[in-house]
């Protein structure tokens, strides 16, 4: 049997002003991959991925983090999960230590892991000389940067991003993407958003393009793409009706 | 629309919740908009009660005279208050700063829009005083129409001058603070001694009884005259139907408020930067800076930060305690009959209320709420709080425990200086001890359900967040209610004293009980 690291199982989400973001959608991304989430603005991205790392409600279907279910199990779910959001607000009154401090807490990491850890993050992304400094002076880059540190920190069995590129330099996008094979190549898994197209193709085992909260299509980035380039798929899916 | 209308209309789009009302298709939304809007009208209905009565004793009495003066003294002291409440985030520090000022308008119209929104809601607050004092100056003292209309066109120059007054004092403190090692902690120190002169200031003009209540109203009448310039120009204008005086007071509040906006407006990028520059720190030490807690405690830990890192979160969270520990202390200095005298209370007094006195501290425990705001303050980083794997009560109990951590230790310390300088009987001087603590508890359980019930995540500043939610406003107020109530009813039926005391202890008990296990059931979802 595959082990399967996320399953989105038949789920949908309905606003209570009527709107339906996500209709039926069902994925699963294996221990090992890389699985792009590509869509339009406004196509249900954001809300599925709310839904998954369990900051947002839903009433219709499951999603299932290494087996276990985030409605029934939250906290055990989220224990094993890792999530940045596309603007990562971060707690602008304590210092970036204090933060990943504050977050290796959470996570019920050990002394010794988490010197060693937030040691050879913030050497990677260049923030060591700045995580005595209060969160509010840094500039977006850097908040991205602290909050990709605080969820590398407990080597998530899942690691969930929306738009992570958005806002980082060349090196820390480097260094995010062999961070992230890393992670992979340990048993992990990866879901992200992105509309950065070459970056998922380069990247991406897998991915599921959505349109109008629909899944217009899934698979590998092979599959996908067929002939042509992910590009290519995607603009034919997006200027097309379904 | 010019650009400052445009932005004058933004924030008041975001002030007084119409906008939310009319275009949210959220029913959660509407039903907390309509209950924040029943939460003012009923609060504007109280004070107009009040101010109605103190204006009908002064006329009654024949001071009809004084109103103008008493007027102006009131309507500054709610224009400090309500300006000073809303701390400076008005206008500096805000989070929209950088948005705003990108904009193809000049921090003229910035400054004036900003200051035109606070001043409206001053202009609301001093109307609840003088339009029944100008009722009841119609009535009673016979006016031309022309004064009349003068003493009711002065409440919108009224606000101008205290507006002022405490945005300065606001700004200087902010700009001070933030030069100094713990910049917080000096912002809370000089917030709380401002607060307390206008407090202790306005206590000493209106303690007053019955006899006294004419030469201290005169005395006050006068005072305010001397003291205060400008009223002496309403004053004359009102009572002698004069129009120069009124233009002056008018132009001179017309004239400092220009002058404060050109002035603000002109080093605007400055004093922005000032308050928003913090003092970089020198070097880190990883290994120093770590330390290993459980999640409860590194909630708990967090929330200090939260606290600390906003003034005006910190006066809420402990003004009422901190009266108490000031009224204890001053116990222990000043003989009790001094005290009564000053008071204007008759001798024997204080002993006599004696088994009340484990009342009185759970009263300043209901002021002393910061978990109906705390929730709120998670802001847009409450996709952190949403995300960690820990429940929700382990949450909610870390700032509870806040809460308590700031309210019990001043309560008890002030039940062992309330037993040292009163002596009471030893059944009351136990429940002096554990009344307050149930009071404490109940304060912090309720503050912390309201906030789960009506949060308010979209604030421009915490300020915004700590004072304007609904949570905190049905949370002051049912707080006072839960306080004064039961001293009402012992005063009313002393005979009953014990009982009623038994029957409100078993109450926020059972109250404070039935919360938690509702809060325990409660998921938190960003």
């Amino acid at each position: 049997m595959a082990n399967n690291i996320l399953e989105i199982r038949n789920y949908s989400k309905t606003y209570p002003n009527g709107k339906k973001a996500v209709d039926d959608l069902s994925i699963t991304v294996q221990a090992g991959e890389i699985h792009g989430f590509i869509g339009l603005n406004g196509a249900g991205k954001t809300t599925t991925i709310r839904a998954v790392v369990g900051v947002m409600d839903f009433s219709q279907g499951d999603i299932l983090i290494d087996g276990h279910s985030i409605k029934s199990e939250p906290v055990l779910c989220k224990a094993m999960t890792a999530y940045i959001p596309d603007n990562p607000d971060l707690y602008d009154y304590v210092t970036g230590m204090q933060y990943l401090n504050y977050m290796a807490d959470m996570f019920g990491i050990s002394l010794r892991d988490r010197k060693e850890r937030i040691h050879r993050y913030a050497e990677t992304f260049g923030m060591s000389k700045e995580l005595g400094e209060l969160i509010g002076s840094y500039s977006h880059g850097m908040k991205q940067k602290v909050a990709l540190i605080g969820a590398f920190l407990h080597q998530p069995k899942l690691l969930v991003l929306d738009e992570p590129f958005v806002g980082l330099d060349p090196e820390a996008s480097f260094h995010l993407k062999e961070l992230m094979h890393e992670l992979c190549s340990s048993g992990s898994a990866i879901f992200f958003s992105t509309h950065v197209l070459e970056v998922a193709e380069k990247l991406c085992d897998s991915v599921t393009i959505i349109k109008n909260g629909r899944k217009i299509v899934s698979g590998t980035v092979e599959e996908v793409r067929g002939s042509g380039t992910l590009e290519d798929a995607f603009m034919e899916v997006a200027e097309h009706d379904e | 629309m010019n650009k400052y209308g445009l932005l004058l209309r933004m924030q008041l789009y975001n002030s007084f919740g119409i906008n939310r009302m009319l275009h949210s298709h959220e029913t959660k939304e509407r039903k907390r908009v309509i209950l924040s809007t029943l939460s003012g009208i009923l609060i504007s209905a109280l004070l107009i009660f009040y101010s109605s009565i103190y204006c009908l004793g002064l006329a009654m009495t024949n001071l009809t005279n004084l109103l103008p003066a008493i007027s102006v003294l009131l309507c500054s002291v709610i224009s400090l208050f309500i300006t000073l409440m809303k701390g400076v985030g008005v206008l500096f520090g805000m989070r929209d700063y950088d948005m705003v000022m990108s904009l193809p308008v000049n921090s003229f119209s910035v400054v004036t829009s900003r200051l035109t929104a606070s001043y409206l809601q001053n202009i609301v607050g001093c109307l609840l005083f003088v339009v029944p004092a100008t009722v009841i100056f119609g009535i009673f003292a016979h006016p031309s129409s022309g004064a009349l209309i003068m003493f009711l066109c002065a409440t919108l120059f009224m606000p101008v001058i205290p507006m002022i007054l405490a945005m300065a004092v606001g700004a200087l403190i902010t700009v001070f603070s933030s030069r100094t090692h713990h910049s917080n902690v000096a912002s809370i120190i000089l917030n709380f001694a401002f607060v307390l002169l206008i407090m202790f200031g306005s206590l000493q003009i209106s303690s007053t009884k019955g006899a006294q209540f004419v030469s201290i109203s005169n005395m006050v009448g006068s005072m305010v005259n001397k003291i205060y310039p400008p009223a002496i120009l309403l004053t004359n204008a009102v009572n002698r139907n004069h129009v120069l005086p009124f233009l002056g007071f008018a132009a001179l509040s017309i004239l400092l408020g220009a002058i404060f906006i050109f002035v603000i407006a002109h080093f605007y990028q400055k004093l922005n930067a000032a308050f928003t520059t913090t003092r970089q720190k020198t070097s880190h030490k990883v290994a120093a800076a770590l330390k290993i807690s459980t999640p409860f405690g590194a909630l708990y830990r967090r929330e200090f930060h939260q606290l600390f890192s906003c003034s005006t979160y910190v006066l809420n969270s402990t003004f009422g305690i901190v009266l108490l520990l000031i009224a204890a202390v001053m116990l222990q200095f000043f003989p009790i009959a001094i005290l009564e005298k000053q008071m204007g209370m008759p001798a024997g007094t204080i002993r006599a209320i004696q088994p009340l006195l484990p009342l009185v501290p759970g009263l300043f425990a209901t002021w002393s709420c910061s978990t109906c705001a705390s929730l709120s303050l998670e802001g847009k980083s409450r996709w952190i709080l949403c995300s960690i794997p820990v429940q929700p009560i382990t949450i909610f109990n870390a700032k509870i425990a806040v809460n308590l951590t700031l309210s019990i230790p001043a309560l008890l310390v002030s039940a062992i200086l309330f037993c040292i300088s009163l002596r009471p009987t030893i059944a009351v001087g136990i429940l002096t001890f554990l009344i307050p603590i149930l009071y404490a508890f109940f304060t912090a359980v309720f503050g912390m359900f309201l906030n789960v019930k009506f949060p308010n995540y979209d604030w421009t500043s915490t300020t915004n967040a700590v004072k304007n939610g609904t949570s905190v406003m049905i949370s002051s107020f049912s707080g006072i209610a839960v306080g004064i109530l039961p001293l009402i009813v012992c005063t009313m039926f002393p005979e009953f004293i014990t009982v009623i005391i038994a029957g409100i202890s078993a109450l926020l008990i059972l109250i404070t009980v039935l919360l938690y296990h509702k809060l325990k059931r409660t998921s938190l979802y960003a």
